[in-house]
């Protein structure tokens, strides 16, 4: 998979203020004005993450499973 | 039966197999490698707890799969070792030790005493044949997964698909064989063998690119930067870039492999470009699959619990708990 579509995502996410509000609010919904094309199993896991997490706080989850 | 006991039966089943003193403390060397894995008793290890609670789940108790349990150990460490050995990157404990020897141990690790343990175990005939093809089948799709990674350090032109496609034949297949092992052990039909085998690869697969991400975000020195590794945020990114931008880029990623400023650079540069964040996804993506895999075996409690909170502390969004 290349997830180009995924990354069209993260793009209007870094660049759309009003985007990234509609995406927490309501992911489906946002996504589907949006005009991007994500596959089930990706539309799947955008209406179960938390969208509130920062980066900040993703880089802390972070962890290390194998050396 | 803990972990510790897990540790200590592999060490027995050194002692037991290799009668050569010389050997002997070549291995005994090459175990000192497991203290990093297992300083912390409430860690999550692959190697050590998927066999052990894939076969709960299937059977009741984990008491019959401790051998499994300890070849698996023995399997990992002789795959890391390859692995540092490969990436110019061993331990402090290897240093008095000639390459030949470390490749020696390592190879001893993998590729025998794991195969003496399962065929001493107390199971039938066919089980036992089952079990050391299923080890010798991953062993060659690891080596092809290895092949993939060390011909592609330092390219210009690796692509996501390629970096995922390693993955998974590395990590993922090692996973997958820890599951499918025990399932096998635990008698399980082939359907649910296949399903085991889709859990530890999806796991294993998301373990790694987490990993990756640690190394690159996180650790206060990025092996993968130094060999000149293309894990997947830098994939992601080089593949994300213009064109125009490439060239610059690769040649941070050269500076990187010795100056550290360069390293801090790449780590702005792909925390700017929402690298991190798409990683997340791509990881929880695996997270999902091998979710879904775990819920289609239907396996006991606690087994399924404990097989769930791993998932959880390779996932960026879900809350990590202790095993």
């Amino acid at each position: 998979m290349t997830h180009e579509n995924m990354g069209r995502l993260i793009d209007h996410w870094l660049n759309d203020v009003p985007f990234r509000e509609a995406l927490r609010k309501n992911p489906a919904e946002a996504i589907r004005h949006s005009g991007i094309h994500l596959s089930p199993e990706e539309m799947a896991l955008v209406g179960t993450i938390d969208w509130s997490i920062s980066d900040e706080a993703l880089q802390e989850r972070v962890s290390k499973f194998f050396s | 039966m803990t972990m510790a006991d897990v540790l200590a039966g592999a060490h027995a089943q050194v002692r037991h197999h290799v009668s050569d003193h010389h050997h002997h403390r070549l291995l005994t060397t090459a175990m000192l490698g497991l203290r990093d894995h297992t300083d912390d008793h409430t860690a999550l290890l692959p190697f050590v707890h998927v066999p052990l609670q894939i076969y709960a789940g299937l059977r009741g108790d984990t008491a019959a799969a401790y051998p499994l349990a300890m070849a698996t150990t023995l399997l990992f460490l002789g795959i890391d070792i390859l692995d540092d050995l490969a990436d110019g990157d061993l331990p402090p404990h290897w240093q008095p030790h000639a390459a030949s020897e470390i490749q020696l141990a390592a190879c001893t690790l993998m590729c025998s005493l794991p195969q003496l343990i399962l065929s001493e175990m107390a199971i039938s005939a066919q089980t036992k044949a089952t079990m050391l093809q299923q080890l010798s089948q991953t062993l060659l799709k690891m080596a092809s997964g290895q092949l993939q990674d060390v011909t592609a350090a330092g390219s210009h032109t690796i692509t996501v698909d390629q970096v995922e496609h390693s993955v998974s034949q590395k990590s993922g297949e090692e996973c997958a064989l820890f599951a499918t092992l025990a399932a096998h052990l635990a008698g399980a039909p082939e359907t649910i063998v296949a399903t085991c085998a889709e859990f530890g690869r999806e796991l294993g697969t998301a373990g790694q690119l987490a990993s990756d991400c640690h190394d690159l975000f996180e650790a206060d020195h990025s092996k993968d930067l130094a060999n000149g590794s293309r894990t997947l945020p830098l994939a992601l990114h080089l593949n994300r870039l213009p064109e125009n931008e490439r060239p610059a880029f690769l040649a941070l990623l050269h500076d990187a492999r010795t100056q550290h400023a360069s390293r801090q650079k790449i780590c702005q540069d792909l925390r700017a470009n929402g690298i991190l964040r798409l990683c997340a996804f791509i990881v929880e993506l695996h997270c999902q699959r091998a979710r879904a895999a775990l819920a289609k075996l239907i396996l006991l409690a606690p087994a399924n619990d404990q097989l769930n909170k791993m998932i959880n502390h390779v996932s960026f969004f879900s809350t990590k708990e202790v095993l």
